[in-house]
């Protein structure tokens, strides 16, 4: 993604090593998959407290 | 002249231009930093109430505890030196949305389908009337264009986000994106406390309040922390109203880029090229995880899943709006304010007033009969 796209994509940013990341894909992703985890079980109980 | 290609290359917030001055370790050792005080405000959530007897003491809200504590950090980190190195860590946008997108797990979608209508009529209407009353009175007082639009999307739509998104239609500089993500957290901090309190004075339900907030406060992280404080009703409408919000961020965004090419700077027909593609970069996507969220959850309460599952969703989502609500104190920095003087502020201020009075009234009007 080039520098004009990352900055026209909403919410945009660049992780440590200069790499773009779409923080609203991001984001999505890792919501959607720990939820599969938490109605799957597999979150530890230890984790929730 | 600089081109539109260059104006938008340095249309970078100062966060941004931080972050690139960031190692690996010194990420790590900023994200280590928010961890350590994510874990202090759920140690203190669960453990002052205990401690103290006092009434009002035990019942502060977990936002409170991450936003003071991420004051507490920023300055600790500023004393140190070190903010541009660890500021790539405090990823408030990043956490608030995963976290936003796990409360979709704990809304029915009917809830969403109807309050969505809702809120969507309500954005239209307070958008529409907010950014125009904030470009009037920036132009009344003779505030420049450019940080006029950036003032009016992001008091309008939905603070730091908006004014990025702002930014690179007028082409603004990057100070002045910096100036207005500084007057959006200056104004959004206090509205925090003040809204909740203000709702529970004027006797608001749940439903009205979370309206009344989302449609209010600019950015998502903090109206989630007010709706929080108020309560899980009010969190649930305060998000699902602010989400309809952001999604009107491209439908502004488009209509900056056009009305700066073709009358501010005369480009003629070739601006409306590449509206469409733009509209769907600013939509804010996670918005669809919510929904998708939502729909999961639905279907698995429906097919007799687990209570555990949506249990364990829930505290993970505290988690993640803990980490927000820690992001945005560590964030925070006054330094920036200085720059433009007393009216933008004054616009900034004015047009949350009048932000406040309407949201409240359509609010009121929208949502008094709403049942989750």
């Amino acid at each position: 993604m080039s520098q004009k796209e990352d900055l026209d994509a909403t919410a945009t940013d660049t992780g440590p090593g200069g790499k773009a990341l779409n923080e609203d894909w991001l984001a999505t992703i890792v919501g959607l998959a720990i939820l599969a985890l938490a109605l799957l079980g597999f979150i530890p109980r230890e984790v929730l407290w | 002249m600089s081109t539109r290609s260059e104006s938008i290359d340095i249309a970078e917030t100062d966060a941004l231009a931080e972050r690139s001055q960031s190692s690996a370790p010194w990420f790590f050792v900023g994200l280590a930093l928010v961890l350590a005080l994510g874990l202090a405000t759920r140690f203190l959530e669960k453990n002052v109430p205990v401690w103290v007897d006092w009434g009002w003491v035990k019942s502060v809200e977990y936002p409170v505890y991450a936003i003071v504590l991420g004051l507490v950090g920023s300055g600790i980190v500023g004393v140190l030196g070190i903010r541009e190195k660890v500021a790539s860590a405090f990823r408030t946008e990043f956490f608030i949305k995963t976290g936003l997108v796990l409360l979709g797990a704990s809304v029915q979608l009917h809830v969403i389908a109807r309050a969505g209508a809702l809120g969507v009529v309500q954005a239209v209407l307070l958008v529409s009337s907010v950014f125009f009353f904030t470009w009037w009175i920036g132009g009344k007082l003779k505030v420049g264009e450019k940080l006029r639009a950036l003032l009016a999307a992001s008091v309008s739509i939905c603070g730091v986000s908006a004014a990025i998104a702002a930014a690179g239609a007028v082409r603004a500089t990057k100070e002045q994106i910096a100036y207005t993500a500084t007057l959006v957290i200056l104004f959004a901090l206090p509205s925090i406390f003040l809204l909740p309190w203000l709702a529970g004075l004027l006797g608001l339900s749940g439903p009205v309040a979370g309206a009344w907030i989302g449609g209010n406060i600019d950015t998502t992280a903090a109206v989630a922390a007010a709706g929080a404080i108020v309560g899980e009703e009010a969190l649930q409408i305060a998000a699902i109203v602010k989400s309809a919000q952001n999604v009107l961020m491209g439908v502004v965004a488009v209509a900056l880029t056009l009305y700066f090419a073709l009358y501010v700077e005369k480009k003629g027909q070739d601006a409306t090229k590449g509206a469409s593609k733009a509209l769907w970069e600013r939509f804010p996507k996670f918005v669809l995880g919510f929904i998708l969220a939502s729909a999961v959850a639905t279907w698995y309460v429906n097919a007799g899943g687990a209570s555990a599952g949506i249990s364990a969703a829930n505290t993970l989502r505290a988690y993640f709006l803990i980490l927000a609500f820690v992001s945005i104190g560590l964030e925070f920095r006054l330094t920036k304010l200085l720059a433009e003087g007393w009216r933008p502020i004054a616009v900034f201020g004015s047009a949350t007033v009048f932000n406040l009075a309407i949201a409240l009234l359509i609010a009121s009007i929208l949502f008094s009969n709403f049942q989750i």
